[in-house]
């Protein structure tokens, strides 16, 4: 099987019209492919990238970085509660930009990608968002009310 | 409940690795002995029914402020998506892990290499980005 950049691209675009994926951009160039998914009713978008040199990147945007800069210090909670559910959990892996944004991320090393496990990490992405919504949001929430903060 | 072919198999990678290696067929656990920047390290591979998990523990926050705690996720989460190889975490003890999860189907010798390098580099990553952060406080 081709490990070109443009056969991992098809390869990866075949895979997910096998799952029957709505695509909603691409940009073959710089191997970007978002698609929209949705987690109870709730549109989000699962970007995967190809970080050179042997990286299928999977990820999605869990939540705005100005919403936790507006928890100021006690922030804190909210990264103490991925990093455990990051360990309790094999297959999520919470990440944040220098932007505060935080993230969902898989990482696929190219040696690994087959079908069945590219559909195994890409479903780790809604399950870990769906967690986040259930398990550490409403935390944020009770943060941002105990503070008088106003939280979308 | 772990694969006792997958135990096999990561025996005989780290075997014609030539790693310096103990295994405990009990529990289905093998601890590799690591010497970086001549510091000892312990490289735990566990199983169980569908992964891999390869894990060194890199130090306890549980003295910490929560300030300099806030400091240190900051920089375990910013590592996180700097690096794609590398995951972060930590337990209810606040003890901090660098963990790789291989999923069964996909463990082969190039890919186990390639996660069980990346602890070690986030060995290195904590020591070079992490540590001056809990030095300062």
């Amino acid at each position: 099987m081709s490990l070109s950049t443009e056969g991992l691209y098809q390869r990866i675009k075949f895979y997910l019209s096998l799952l029957k994926k709505n695509i909603i951009y691409e940009d073959k160039e710089k191997f970007i492919i978002a698609v929209e998914e949705k987690v109870d009713g709730k549109p989000i978008v699962v970007t995967v990238v190809f970080l050179q040199p042997v990286w299928i990147h999977i990820r999605a945007k869990l939540i705005d970085g100005s919403e936790m800069e507006k928890l100021g210090g006690s922030r804190y909670i909210i990264y103490r509660e991925l990093l455990k559910v990051s360990f309790r959990s094999a297959e999520f892996k919470f990440a944040m930009d220098d932007q505060f944004n935080i993230y969902i991320t898989e990482d696929i090393h190219v040696a690994a990608l087959t079908f069945d496990v590219f559909e195994e990490e890409y479903n780790a992405i809604p399950a870990a968002y769906k967690s986040f919504y259930e398990q550490i949001y409403p935390e944020m929430k009770t943060l941002a009310e105990t503070q008088k903060i106003d939280f979308t | 409940m772990y694969g006792v072919l997958a135990v096999e198999k990561v025996s005989r990678y780290l075997a014609l690795w030539g790693k310096k290696f103990d295994l405990d067929k009990e529990r289905g656990v093998i601890v590799v002995h690591e010497k970086i920047n001549d510091e000892e390290v312990d490289v735990q591979i566990r199983f169980s029914k569908n992964w891999v998990v390869t894990l060194v523990k890199l130090g306890s926050l549980k003295e910490l402020q929560d300030d300099v705690k806030l400091k240190v996720y900051e920089k375990l989460l910013l590592l996180n998506r700097m690096y794609a190889e590398v995951c972060f975490s930590i337990d209810e003890e606040y003890n901090v892990y660098c963990e790789e999860d291989t999923l069964l189907e996909a463990l082969t010798l190039d890919v186990f290499l390639e996660e069980y390098n990346a602890v070690l580099i986030a060995f290195e990553l904590w020591e070079k980005e992490v540590m001056p952060i809990i030095k300062a406080k």
